[in-house]
C-alpha cells in the first residue's frame, strides 16, 4: 500500500541554511546571522591514511565540485612528493578542468542564478527555476543546457577516468593519456561550448542588460559592497582557474598582494564567531574588523566577479572582448556589484570554453608522457585551484612514509563567508522594515547570496536537498515574530 | 538506445564516507551481489542530485532509488517505499547547485527525454540520523536495516528466489 510522505523543509532545517534577523525596537534590522551546518571529523577521517588517497577522498566531500577537489588534491600531492608533472600532464589536467567549468557555470546560470533575471525576482517561486527559464527563453535553451552538460560530463569521464568522482589525478600528473579519437571528440565539444557561451552572453544582453529595471537592481546600493578581491592569475595577470599566483586587489582596485598559493598562511588568517562553526578567513595584513566592508576591513571575496577584478584581462580573445564590454558597462574595475557576478560567470564560461579549445588542439595534448614518477620522500603539500565558487586550497602534511599527519582545506564558500554574511545583512537591512517579511523580500535577500553560488555541501559537506533556507525574525526582546522558509531552487 | 539494453536501473544514492548518508550505496551493493548476472538490471552508485540524477535515468523504463531519509534518532532504521509522485525530497535527490528531482524530471520530460513515469520511479528510503560525520560505516541501527532494504528492492524487482545469487550482507 502506498504511503504519502511529505518532508516539510522546516523539519529538515536543523543543520541547513539559516538566516536569523534581529530587529530593534522600531522593527528595523539590528543584526543578521547566516548559519550552515557543521560537518564533523574530516581531518580525523583522513589522518593515518596514505596521502595519495586524497584526490579520491576529497572529491567525495562535495556533490557539486568533486572535480575542483580532485585537482586541488592532485596539485597538493605534486608538492608533497616534490614532483613536477610533465607539460602534457599539466595540460590534460587543465583541459579536464576547463570542461568542468563549462558544465558548472552553465548549470548555475540556467538553474539557479539566471531564474531571478530571466524569469524575474518577483515571479512566483514555483516559476523561478530552470523550467521557468525554458518557458521564457524556449525549449531550445533547455536542450542546449542539457546537451552541454552531457557532452562535458563525457569529457570529464574520458580524461578523469570516471564520471562524477574522477580518479586520474596522481602525484606527478595523470594516470592515463588521451588518444586522437578522444581528442577529436573533446575538440568538437569545446567548439560547441564556445558557441554556447557566446549564445548565453547574448541572452544575458537581451534579457538583462536591455531591461533598465534589472540593470538598476544590479548597480543599486542594496547589492553593492566594497571589499578586497582575490583570485589566481597567470604570468600575464590573466584569469586562470588551474594554476598561478594568488593576486589580491584592494577596494580601489590596486594590487595589495601577490603570492604563491603555498604562502597562504602568511596572508590569510581565520576569525571565529561563536554562532557559526564556519570560519571567516580574512587578510592578515589588514586585520579583522568584523562584518564590514571598506579598505580597513580584511574581508575579501573570491568569486567570478572577484577574479575579473584581480586580473588585467582574459587570456583568450573572445572572453577578452566580453570582459571589456562587462567593465565598460559597469564603470570599470573593480566592480563592487554582487549581482554582476552572474555576468562575470558567463564571461568566465566563454574563457573556459576557449581555453578548452586551445588545449584540445594543442599538438602535445595526446602525448603519452603525462606523469613524472615521484622518487622523493614526501613532506608538505599545498595545492590551490579556483573552484567555480572561489579559491580552493588543500594543505597536507605527512610522515616520511607518506601517511597523513595534518589536513587542512579552505574551500571557496568558506573564503566567501564574510562577504556573503555582509551581503545578506545589507539586503535584509534595506528590504525589511517594521518587522515585515514576505516571499518577495525573502527572495531578494536570497539573491544576495545566490550570486556567490555558495556550496554548503562543500563548506560543510551535507547534501542538503534543495538548499532550504529559513529566515527567522526576532524582535528587540529576542522573541520570534516571523518565520519563513522556502527553497532557493524551487 | 541500443536494442536489448537494460530497461531497469537501481541507484544507490549517498556518500559512502558520511556515516548514515551512505546507506543507499551499501544497500545497492548488496542488491548487486544478489542479482543474477542475466538479470539485465543495471545497478549504479551516485552521489549527485537534481539534474545529474535525472540525467542518469534517461533511457530507462523503471528506476529504484535507494536513499537515506533524515529522521530523529529514535526513528532510524525504518524502511519506507514511495514513488516520485509522492516525493518532497530525500536527503540526496536534490542538489544545492541546481534543481530538485521533481523539477529536474519535469524539465527532462519537457525537453523530450525518455524518462520513466513518476510511478515507475520508486524510492526506497532508510531513515537515518547521523549524516554529518565522516565515517565509512553507517551507525548500527541503520546498518541493521540494510538487509531488509535490499530484500525489499529484490522483491520490488520481482527476481524469483531461485534465481538470486547467494549473498551476504554486511
Amino acid at each position: 500500500m502506498k504511503q504519502r510522505i511529505t518532508i516539510d523543509p522546516i523539519t529538515r532545517l536543523e543543520g541547513h541554511g539559516k538566516i536569523e534577523v534581529f530587529l530593534d525596537e522600531r522593527g528595523e534590522v539590528a543584526n543578521t546571522y547566516f548559519q550552515i551546518p557543521e560537518l564533523r571529523g574530516f581531518e580525523v577521517f583522513c589522518l593515518g591514511r596514505p596521502a595519495e588517497e586524497m584526490p579520491r577522498i576529497t572529491n567525495r566531500i562535495c556533490g557539486v565540485c568533486p572535480e575542483a577537489h580532485h585537482m586541488a588534491a592532485s596539485k597538493a600531492l605534486d608538492m608533497l612528493f616534490h614532483v613536477e608533472p610533465p607539460p602534457a600532464g599539466k595540460k590534460l589536467r587543465e583541459l579536464f578542468y576547463s570542461a568542468f567549468y563549462c558544465t558548472d557555470h552553465t548549470t548555475h546560470f540556467y538553474a539557479l542564478g539566471g531564474p531571478d533575471f530571466v524569469v524575474g525576482p518577483d515571479a512566483p517561486a514555483s516559476q523561478r527555476n530552470i523550467l521557468g527559464v525554458v518557458g521564457k527563453v524556449g525549449v531550445e535553451a533547455g536542450l542546449k543546457v542539457i546537451n552541454t552538460r552531457k557532452a562535458n560530463h563525457e569529457v570529464i569521464k574520458i580524461i578523469g577516468g570516471r564520471a562524477v568522482h574522477p580518479v586520474a589525478g596522481l602525484p606527478g600528473g595523470m594516470s592515463k593519456a588521451i588518444n586522437e579519437e578522444e581528442r577529436q571528440f573533446i575538440e568538437k565539444v569545446a567548439r560547441d561550448n564556445v558557441e554556447f557561451a557566446q549564445w548565453s552572453l547574448e541572452i544575458f544582453d537581451q534579457i538583462v542588460l536591455k531591461n533598465s529595471v534589472y540593470v538598476d537592481l544590479i548597480v543599486g546600493d542594496i547589492y553593492t559592497q566594497r571589499t578586497y578581491y582575490m583570485g589566481l592569475v597567470d604570468e600575464n595577470n590573466h584569469v586562470n582557474f588551474y594554476d598561478g599566483m594568488v593576486r589580491v586587489v584592494d577596494p580601489e582596485g590596486n594590487e595589495f598582494a601577490k603570492y604563491a598559493p603555498q604562502d597562504y598562511l602568511e596572508n590569510i588568517a581565520e576569525h571565529v564567531e561563536p554562532y557559526s562553526y564556519l570560519k571567516y578567513p580574512y587578510l592578515k595584513k589588514v586585520g579583522w574588523k568584523g562584518i564590514v566592508d571598506g579598505k580597513d576591513s580584511g574581508m575579501y571575496a573570491c568569486t567570478p566577479m572577484s577574479r575579473l577584478n584581480v586580473a588585467d584581462g582574459m587570456a583568450t580573445p573572445k572572453a577578452q572582448e566580453a570582459y571589456e564590454k562587462y567593465l565598460a558597462t559597469l564603470g570599470g574595475k573593480p566592480v563592487h556589484h554582487t549581482l554582476a557576478t552572474h555576468w562575470a560567470r558567463l564571461v568566465e564560461l566563454l574563457y573556459a570554453a576557449e581555453r578548452m579549445l586551445e588545449l584540445a588542439t594543442d599538438p602535445e595534448i595526446t602525448s603519452p608522457n603525462v606523469r613524472t614518477i615521484p622518487t622523493e620522500t614526501p613532506t608538505v603539500g599545498i595545492g590551490t585551484v579556483e573552484a567555480p565558487r572561489g579559491t580552493l586550497t588543500h594543505h597536507y602534511e605527512t610522515d616520511e612514509r607518506g601517511i597523513l599527519t595534518k589536513v587542512n582545506l579552505i574551500v571557496g564558500t568558506t573564503n566567501n563567508n564574510a562577504p556573503i554574511t555582509l551581503s545578506i545583512k545589507k539586503a535584509a537591512a534595506a528590504l525589511i522594515h517594521d518587522g515585515i517579511v514576505n516571499e518577495g523580500i525573502l527572495n531578494r535577500v536570497e539573491m544576495a547570496f545566490r550570486s556567490y553560488d555558495p556550496c554548503f555541501s562543500c563548506a560543510t559537506h551535507s547534501l542538503p536537498g534543495q538548499m532550504p533556507l529559513e529566515v527567522v525574525v526576532h524582535n528587540a526582546a529576542g522573541e520570534v515574530i516571523d518565520r519563513r522558509s522556502q527553497h532557493c531552487a524551487l | 538506445m541500443m536494442t536489448g539494453a537494460p530497461r531497469t536501473l537501481v541507484i544507490g544514492l549517498g556518500n559512502p564516507i558520511l556515516t548514515d548518508d551512505g546507506i543507499g550505496v551499501h544497500v545497492a551493493r548488496a542488491v548487486a551481489e544478489t542479482l543474477p548476472e542475466s538479470s539485465g538490471i543495471d545497478v549504479i552508485e551516485l552521489a549527485v542530485g537534481g539534474l545529474a540524477l535525472m540525467e542518469s535515468m534517461v533511457g530507462y523504463e523503471r528506476v529504484i532509488l535507494i536513499d537515506a531519509l533524515y529522521a530523529a534518532e529514535n526513528e532510524t532504521g525504518r524502511v519506507r517505499v514511495f514513488d516520485a509522485g509522492d516525493l518532497a525530497s530525500t536527503l540526496n535527490t536534490a542538489s544545492s547547485h541546481d534543481a530538485d528531482l521533481p523539477t529536474a524530471l519535469r524539465l527532462g520530460r519537457s525537453l523530450g527525454a525518455a524518462l520513466p513515469e513518476d510511478q515507475a520511479i520508486q524510492i526506497v528510503g532508510v531513515t537515518a540520523h547521523d549524516v554529518l560525520t565522516f565515517g565509512e560505516s553507517p551507525s548500527p541501527r541503520v546498518r541493521a536495516a540494510a538487509h531488509g532494504a535490499a530484500e525489499l528492492v529484490i522483491d520490488l524487482l520481482g527476481v524469483p528466489q531461485s534465481e538470486q545469487a547467494a549473498h551476504t550482507l554486511t
